[in-house]
């Protein structure tokens, strides 16, 4: 048995809801979901330093004689929180921007034309 | 002597350059005399050095630039090129002076435009002096950029931007072309230096790479200079403000690929190729473009078709050398050229100024009304139609006699086919002349007659000047003849005079004349103005087509695929990528299986801890189903804060302090962020909008995709990691102390091993931010305002309780000492910029939130945008500062201090820690407003990002200082949102 099985189910959790939410129609339920996919990928990333357990954090004389874990998964998670902080930020004010635009907060509001492409609607 | 001359010509204009911008601000129009001063340090630098000896400027120094490339700044002031720079700054120095008398008041951003015009000429003076093939490709390049800027010089119209994009996509995609001619050519030879390149003889072998190098240049020079097919984007750039046609689009800019194929003469001239290629479109371009400008009716396209047409004939003319060596004359007919166009284009800016016409068939009787433009306009006239004691008849002259004995050699009706061209152009050309010098004489229209006004003598000095040479010149053939010749590469010396005796060519002359004047009476006899352009000669519309094609083909991929939601793609790209993976997952199932089972029991040491694991997975697992599974938006994202904060945890288990720490901060500030706009959903009741139902199939689609992803992705976790292999990260853990100098392993690799990812990221950050400024800065207001009745408490209120006011305000200082902390043990310790930039401005955020954004704004001084641009300034800095030492980027230094290795590591993480906090501070400060359907920006920041014709987000209040709500609460009928 995999000892990484808990995460492995957890990665399913969490990008299955983020995958679900993603596909909603309404703007704040999108966002949410857009923000567990990161984490969810985040995770998928961590798994692959593999399983921690009796394993020293990657800082050197932390603790002798335990293995330290892989560092550069962790480096790697480190970029792509700050990277997705920002796209989620874009995201949010993307979101309020469309928002303000239409005075709708569902995608059924991008159907309609002169809406969404910065056209003025002829009100 | 000459060295340093010739840099103070080509570093004058591009010196001179922003200067003009910022004397702009403060001059106005009047900026156009100062600009005056690089021209004229130019010309006089340039004829210094045409003065000086031949052998001094034979030895001249060169630099390198990037030796791995074969770039190097090296000179070539030889006769071709010495005579194209006298040309850009002596045509510069009249375009100027007409420009600091056409560009009044009624215009706006003047210090730009001289910039615009500085820069083009300095980009000019590179590449026509430059000796190395790769800088005058980048010099070629850089006078489309600035062509692109003057051409949609206004910005405003419509036909000025589309102008704009068809020079700079037709010029820098034939600039391509020339690019792969020029790499051939430094392949084949081994050296981009030109001397070098023309005293080698052709490698043996090398004909076939040789005559595809030039047929790729080639394509770059009829783009630049408009030949067939390409001669599309010259009338469109007649967008532009006068001064800028008659200095690029007819006397400098267009006349360089007339300049490369002479330049590149020895290298292609022996090609056999060569002559029936440049005969052919030259020639051709010489009809087609007279035809067309014959056709036109507004007097500046009519003015850039007959340029077109001249340069087929500038360019076709190197077709009948002798063998690689110039032709006699080329010089000659490029002057003529620049003399009498760039005339006229400053005699139709002035009617064009006088009348507000430029359009034909409304102008007339212009002769009466100015004497001084319309002699000069004559005398143009007169040169274009090639009409005797004109230069323009020297140059048709010689043009004629050229074809003549072309015909003689090769004696076959093919051989016939330039006289034919040549003769059939100079009678269109004396046609278009006729035409135009018809307008001058006569009553004039009514609509031309109300707006006229005289033009100042100063507007109509240039051109005179130009005129003037234009006559001297024809007087005097020798003197023309001589002064050419003096610049050119051509062995042939002739002597010109202006009376030969009845030769071929006079008689030709005399019936093209004769035969003009019939046709021309005829047509008025007709009395039918030309209908303009047939619309299958307009290759522009081809062009538009093409460009616009990428936009055309999604509208309709996205008709006939008739998805009406965005989540419809979404659906495909993943339902696509999971039905891939798991159809790679069933074909290699082997070896996945043998992967899972790699993974070793539990290990020594581990106390019960994988049970922690276990549980604190099952909460975040939990929280996530729990986020779909509530309905109201606010503990829904809290839901969703729940399973960030739990995987800051699960970091943690990880050992991973550096992330979990990161993912703490991170997961504050999104909550933050997210919860500032669902609380404005929520207040708008918009998250109670109703949406259309969603039908059974559907649903179960959504479902069974969104379980088959997670499914791939939880499956991929128990497959990813590969004990069996070597780590990079194991390297690292060994060398972060003797090569990095710092414990923290993860922290090493974000500002050391990979610190460029780390430079890019805060970039990508800033970016993010910039991206937001535009989207908040520009919101046209569309709908009805809603009226809510909400109470002011409900919204987002400044907290009036004494003691949360009191925590924050003592606690922001020891938070930022925190901060301080936390940057500085980062690169021994978990910890470092990023984190501690977080902890920065969340805590001036909650500051915020108990003193006011007005406070807080006002407090800082510093705007947030210039913080992160410092920030990335600092990073990117110390990135490039080891470049300095001769190091390779990113090699950080260290000073030993009282035993502390002090690097600058450090101030790469300063550089991160400022970004953060400026990054984080912009985006919120916005949306914090906006939840009280406030303006988004303070009043004083409008100016900088609203343009005109937006609206302004939300309700613009105009007050200053009243972002706050006020203590007293206001009727709720008054808030609007």
């Amino acid at each position: 048995m995999s000892t990484q099985l808990d995460l492995a189910l957890l990665v399913a959790v969490v990008i299955g809801v983020a995958i679900y939410l993603c596909l909603s129609s309404r703007f704040h339920r999108v966002l949410l979901g857009f923000l567990l996919l990161s984490n969810g990928a985040n995770l998928a990333v961590l798994g692959m330093s593999g399983d921690p357990s009796g394993k020293a954090a990657a800082l050197v004389a932390d603790a002798p004689g335990r293995p330290p874990v892989d560092p550069l998964p962790q480096a790697l998670i480190l970029t792509a929180i700050v990277i997705g902080f920002s796209v989620a930020a874009y995201f949010t004010v993307l979101l309020y921007r469309i928002y303000t635009d239409g005075q709708n907060a569902t995608l059924a509001g991008l159907d309609d034309p002169g809406t969404g492409d910065g056209k003025e609607r002829a009100s | 002597m000459v060295t340093s001359l010739l840099w103070v010509l080509l570093l004058v204009p591009w010196l001179s350059a922003p200067l003009m911008v910022l004397l702009g601000r403060r001059l106005g129009p009047r900026v156009g005399w100062a600009a005056l001063l690089a021209p004229v340090v130019a010309t006089v630098s340039a004829v210094g050095i045409t003065l000086a000896p031949q052998a001094e400027r034979q030895a001249l120094p060169a630099y390198e630039w990037v030796p791995q490339l074969g770039a190097r700044i090296a000179f070539m002031p030889d006769g071709l090129g010495l005579f194209f720079a006298l040309l850009v700054s002596g045509v510069g120095v009249l375009v100027t002076l007409y420009a600091a008398f056409y560009l009044d008041g009624s215009y706006r951003h003047h210090g730009r435009f001289y910039c615009f015009l500085q820069l083009f000429m300095g980009a000019m003076l590179w590449t026509v002096l430059s000796g190395n093939l790769l800088v005058l490709f980048v010099a070629w390049e850089l006078t489309g950029i600035s062509s692109f800027f003057l051409i949609g010089f206004l910005t405003e119209k419509e036909l000025s931007r589309r102008g704009a994009r068809m020079a700079l996509v037709t010029t820098s995609a034939t600039g391509l072309s020339l690019l792969v001619g020029v790499v051939l050519i430094g392949q084949l030879y081994g050296t981009y230096e030109l001397s070098a390149i023309f005293t080698q003889g052709v490698p043996p072998g090398g004909e076939g790479l040789l005559t595809a190098a030039f047929l790729c240049c080639f394509g770059g020079i009829a783009g630049k200079s408009a030949l067939f097919p390409f001669s599309y984007w010259l009338p469109n750039a007649m967008a532009a403000p006068t001064p800028v046609s008659a200095y690029l689009h007819s006397a400098t800019m267009v006349k360089l690929g007339v300049f490369l194929t002479a330049r590149m003469l020895p290298l292609f001239g022996d090609l056999d190729v060569f002559a029936p290629v440049v005969l052919s479109v030259g020639l051709f371009t010489f009809v087609f473009g007279a035809g067309l400008a014959l056709l036109s009716n507004d007097l500046k396209a009519v003015l850039a078709y007959t340029t077109v047409a001249q340069l087929g004939a500038l360019v076709g003319q190197y077709g009948w050398s002798p063998q690689g060596a110039a032709p006699f004359g080329d010089i000659l007919h490029i002057l003529n050229h620049t003399l009498y166009k760039a005339g006229l284009f400053m005699v139709v800016g002035v009617i064009d100024h006088s009348a507000g016409t430029r359009d034909l068939r409304e102008l007339g009787g212009l002769f009466r009304r100015m004497p001084l433009t319309g002699v000069v306009a004559l005398i143009a006239l007169a040169a274009m139609a090639g009409v005797p004691l004109t230069s323009g008849f020297i140059s048709k002259e010689l043009l004629l006699e050229s074809g003549l004995e072309l015909f003689h050699s090769r004696q076959s009706l093919l051989g016939a086919l330039p006289l034919v061209a040549l003769l059939l152009g100079s009678l269109l050309h004396v046609l278009v002349a006729l035409r135009v010098a018809k307008r001058f004489f006569g009553p004039m229209p009514e609509k031309a007659a109300s707006h006229f006004h005289a033009p100042s003598l100063g507007l109509q000095f240039p051109a005179s000047v130009l005129a003037l040479g234009v006559m001297g010149f024809g007087v005097v053939p020798a003197a023309f003849g001589s002064a050419t010749g003096f610049f050119s590469a051509s062995p042939e010396v002739r002597h010109l005079s202006l009376w030969h005796g009845f030769t071929p060519v006079l008689l030709m002359s005399l019936s093209i004349f004769a035969l003009a004047g019939i046709l021309f009476a005829v047509g008025t006899r007709a009395g039918k103005a030309p209908a303009g352009i047939p619309r299958w000669l307009e290759f522009e519309r081809l062009f538009e087509r093409g460009v616009e094609g990428a936009p055309v083909f999604g509208q309709w991929l996205d008709r006939v695929l008739g998805f009406t939601r965005p989540s419809h793609f979404l659906l495909l790209i993943v339902g696509g990528l999971v039905t891939a993976l798991a159809a790679y997952g069933i074909f290699a199932w082997e070896g996945l299986v043998q992967r899972i089972s790699l993974s070793a029991p539990l290990p020594e040491g581990s106390e019960g801890e994988p049970w922690i694991r276990f549980g604190a997975c099952l909460l975040i697992g939990i929280s996530a189903l729990l986020a779909v599974r509530l309905r109201r938006p606010i503990p829904q994202l809290f839901a969703v804060s729940a399973v960030g904060l739990g995987i800051a945890f699960l970091y943690v288990l990880y050992r991973a302090p550096d992330l979990a720490l990161t993912q703490l901060l991170v997961e504050t500030a999104t909550l933050l962020m997210v919860l500032l706009l669902v609380i404005r959903f929520k207040r708008d009741r918009a998250s109670e909008q109703p949406v259309a139902p969603v039908s059974r199939g559907a649903r179960v689609i959504r479902f069974g995709v969104s379980i088959a992803a997670g499914l791939v992705m939880g499956l991929g976790v128990l497959i990813f990691p590969n004990p069996g292999q070597e780590h990079a990260g194991t390297y690292y853990l060994e060398t972060t102390v003797p090569l990095a100098k710092g414990a923290n392993a993860v922290n090493t690799v974000l500002v050391d091993y990979r610190g460029f990812d780390t430079m890019f990221e805060i970039t990508v950050l800033l970016i993010a931010a910039l991206g937001c400024l535009g989207l908040l800065a520009r919101v046209r207001r569309v709908g009805k305002p809603t009226e809510v009745k909400v109470s002011v408490r409900d919204l987002f209120p400044v907290p009036e309780d004494f003691i949360l006011r009191s925590v924050v305000v003592f606690g922001v200082f020891p938070l930022n000492l925190l901060a301080a902390f936390i940057f500085f043990r980062g690169h021994n310790a978990p910890g470092g910029g990023f984190i501690a930039g977080l902890v920065s401005a969340l805590s001036l955020i909650l500051l915020v939130f108990v003193s006011g954004l007005g406070w807080v704004r006002s407090a800082l001084r510093i705007n947030p945008v210039t913080l992160a641009a410092i920030g990335v300034g600092l990073a990117v800095g110390t990135t490039l500062l080891p470049l300095v030492f001769g190091l390779p980027l990113l090699s950080h230094l260290y000073v030993d201090i009282l035993g502390i290795s002090l690097g600058t590591t450090l101030v790469f993480d300063l550089g991160v820690y400022l970004t953060v906090v400026g990054v984080t501070l912009k985006l919120i400060y916005p949306l914090m407003k906006s939840v009280h359907g406030r303006s988004a920006f303070a009043p004083d920041e409008l100016g900088h990002f609203y343009a005109e014709a937006s609206e302004s987000i939300d309700e613009l209040e105009s007050v200053p200082g009243t972002e706050v709500p006020p203590d007293a609460e206001p009727s709720p009928e008054t808030r609007r949102i």
